[in-house]
């Protein structure tokens, strides 16, 4: 269905193995920069506004935005990609939390050193357990849609398309830590932006406006409604999935360390405006499916679908397919490459360094990194291997992140709050989470689940609140 | 079973002349109906939809409708419609092609019917019913307005929240 | 019902938010990189 011949094998395998070297190169190139475990996990505190913008944009712009905001707009219209632009809200609201968490903890690494600070043994372990599993699902998710993609854009076989992908972007990181993660997401992004309008401006002008939505209106009246129930609640929730990704992330957490003083709210309040648009510009084309007589079997195909067929109708079948691809890549490594340096830091410094009271030195870092590097990757290619489609697990964990969105406000503004009714709250909100996932409605889990929660932590304030411990901690990590 | 209709044409209303004669005219009657009653046995191995009881069943909460069908070869092309009433007075073409499966989407709330044949045949399957139903105004009104409190809560403590100990920050 | 005009804006207004964007990263990085104040 998507059009399959458009690329061959061969063409396929040269382009993610050139991307591939170059990524590659750039990371063995800056990854010289990185001195110290500071170096290479937060490349030096010092990351620029432009760096620091695009970083935080492009790892947000996952293959999701390319392929679930047009079955959004499939499915729910015009507020369907409204809903899901809505995302971007949440790398907005962090510019206040991550000027916030800088002056707290000015030489802090990690978003679970923060946990493990407020909210003590018990709050971190609960906090490691949902971010890990949440990091890692996303992870593998973003290796099946990379071994997918090449599989049917390129004819390469999933296994070696998607083992293929997981190397490239271990090796970067591998190389150069963030430095490699972060300058690299700085061409991603623009390749992305660059490619999203390209095959968008191709679309919008090989349609017939009128005819399309004479189409719709008649055929799919739902999808131009003001008031369309389920893609009004898909609004909020995602919002609220948005807040609960970005705020508990250490992808997030990381760069807010890596940036420099006074870049970081600026940084991620830019991302968030230059992420809105996205859902909008890659999605709407899923609307010209019906009108340009394309038959939808696979939803969440349908981009492109459309994409291809689109190119394909200007002559440009082949050179069509390698846009759609190189987008789609990028991307994906983009995510891949910031999921396994912030995973692979907590585990390095908040097991290998807090847990385990290991101490990092300049000759040691690279290969305790690499080690945790190479154990996050391996557990996602184990999990990626049989190929299933894992976006159940990924849009059902909407109430588990969505549960720490308040634990975290309070952590950072609050000077007092009953710790255990917080994490009490958190379970309580998991829980409600994932029963409306599965029993109730859909696209009503993080809405419930971070409303819960929300309750909870309001009520600690008024309970039994205790003051949060003095800033200072065993850690050698945490100021 | 159709071995037997032949036979019960043979009823004794055709007439009391000669057997032997009237056996010559109905020999084309019998091959007539024997053709007739292939068509209808075809029929009854005709494409249909498959999960037709689950479709029919359980309402759609998206307003979105995938209908699949089995088809016997990869090159039959199947012709599927769609209307509002089941005797598909003014049929809507949806889709027509050798693909298995459809996703239809953007229905408003109501019941739809949907019919489906080989491209070659006049011989329609049985109208399958789905009907689209949202979530119900007062429960969607209830959760988007939980959701927007929700939202504005979490904004404004983060707002509130920055504002406050930067002012704290600022005196100290 | 949301208009045609509403739609069509909505898309050109996605479109060319989406390409401004990557223009202001452009230009970001060359005022960051004058200062050398990249990373």
């Amino acid at each position: 269905m998507l059009a399959a011949a458009s690329i061959t094998r061969e063409v396929g395998w040269a382009i993610v193995i050139v991307l591939g070297l170059i990524w590659i190169g750039l990371g063995i190139l800056w990854g010289r920069k990185a001195k110290n475990s500071e170096g290479f996990m937060l490349a030096g505190r010092n990351v620029g506004l432009s760096l620091g913008s695009a970083t935080a944009m492009a790892t947000w712009v996952t293959s999701n935005t390319m392929m679930v905001a047009p079955l959004l707009a499939l499915k729910m219209g015009i507020w369907g990609m409204l809903a899901y632009a809505s995302a971007s809200f949440g790398l907005m609201l962090f510019a206040p939390l991550a000027a916030r968490i800088k002056s707290v903890m000015p030489d802090g690494f990690t978003s679970g050193d923060f946990f493990r600070q407020r909210y003590g043994a018990a709050g971190w372990s609960m906090f490691m357990v949902i971010t890990l599993l949440y990091s890692i699902t996303w992870l593998v998710t973003m290796a099946i849609a990379g071994g997918k993609l090449l599989e049917e854009l390129g004819e390469i076989p999933y296994l070696q398309g998607m083992s293929l992908i997981l190397v490239v972007c271990v090796l970067y990181t591998l190389f150069g830590g963030l430095y490699a993660v972060i300058g690299t997401d700085f061409i991603q992004s623009l390749i992305i932006l660059l490619g999203v309008v390209a095959i968008g401006v191709m679309v919008l002008f090989h349609l017939d406006h009128g005819a399309t939505y004479e189409y719709v209106e008649t055929n799919q009246p739902a999808l131009l409604d003001v008031l369309m129930p389920v893609a009004l609640l898909a609004f909020f929730n995602n919002m609220l999935f948005g807040f609960g990704e970005v705020f508990h992330n250490n992808v997030w957490w990381s760069r807010a360390f890596a940036m420099r003083k006074g870049v970081a709210p600026k940084a991620f309040f830019l991302s968030g405006i230059l992420w809105f648009p996205i859902p909008i510009a890659a999605g709407f084309i899923a609307l010209a499916a019906g009108p340009l007589g394309i038959n939808v079997t696979d939803p969440s195909k349908v981009g492109p679908a459309v994409a291809n067929h689109v190119l394909g109708e200007y002559g440009m079948g082949m050179t069509g397919g390698i846009l759609i691809l190189v987008v789609l890549f990028c991307s994906i490594a983009s995510s891949i490459d910031s999921l396994l340096a912030a995973t692979s830091d907590l585990l390095v410094k908040d097991v290998y360094c807090g847990l385990f009271k290991r101490k990092l030195t300049d000759d040691t870092f690279r290969r305790v990194a690499a080690v945790a590097i190479l154990l996050v990757a391996g557990i996602a290619w184990l999990v990626a291997l049989p190929g299933h489609n894992l976006d159940t697990v990924l849009f059902s964990a909407g109430g588990l992140v969505a549960s720490l969105i308040w634990p975290i406000i309070a952590g950072l503004f609050w000077k007092r709050c009953n710790r255990a009714l917080v994490l009490i709250g958190i379970i309580a909100g998991v829980i409600t989470g994932y029963i409306c996932w599965f029993a109730v409605q859909t696209y009503v889990a993080a809405l419930a689940g971070g409303a819960v929660s929300m309750l909870f932590t309001v009520l600690s304030r008024f309970i039994a609140p205790s003051p949060f411990p003095e800033r200072t901690s065993a850690s050698p990590n945490v100021e | 079973m159709w071995f037997g209709f032949p036979s019960a044409r043979r009823t004794p209303q055709i007439g009391t002349a000669s057997r032997t004669i009237r056996l010559h005219y109905l020999i084309p009657l019998i091959a007539v109906v024997a053709m007739s009653m292939c068509g209808e046995v075809v029929g009854a191995d005709e494409i249909d939809f498959s999960n037709r009881e689950a479709l029919a069943e359980s309402p759609s909460d998206d307003g979105t409708i995938t209908l699949a069908w089995d088809k016997a070869d990869e090159s039959v092309v199947v012709v599927v419609e769609q209307d509002t009433s089941s005797e598909f007075e003014s049929p809507l073409l949806r889709y027509e092609g050798p693909d298995s499966a459809t996703v239809l989407s953007g229905f408003r709330d109501g019941a739809y019917y949907f019919r489906i044949r080989e491209s070659g045949s006049d011989d329609w399957s049985e109208p399958l019913r789905i009907r689209v139903e949202y979530i119900g105004r007062s429960r969607l009104f209830f959760l988007l307005a939980t959701g927007g409190l929700v939202v504005l809560a979490t904004a404004g403590a983060i707002v509130g929240g920055y504002l406050h100990t930067r002012e704290k920050e600022g005196e100290s | 019902m949301f208009s045609s005009s509403f739609f069509y804006g909505l898309v050109i207004l996605g479109l060319t938010w989406t390409a401004l964007g990557a223009l202001a990263l452009i230009v970001l990085l060359l005022k960051d990189w004058i200062k050398k104040q990249l990373w």
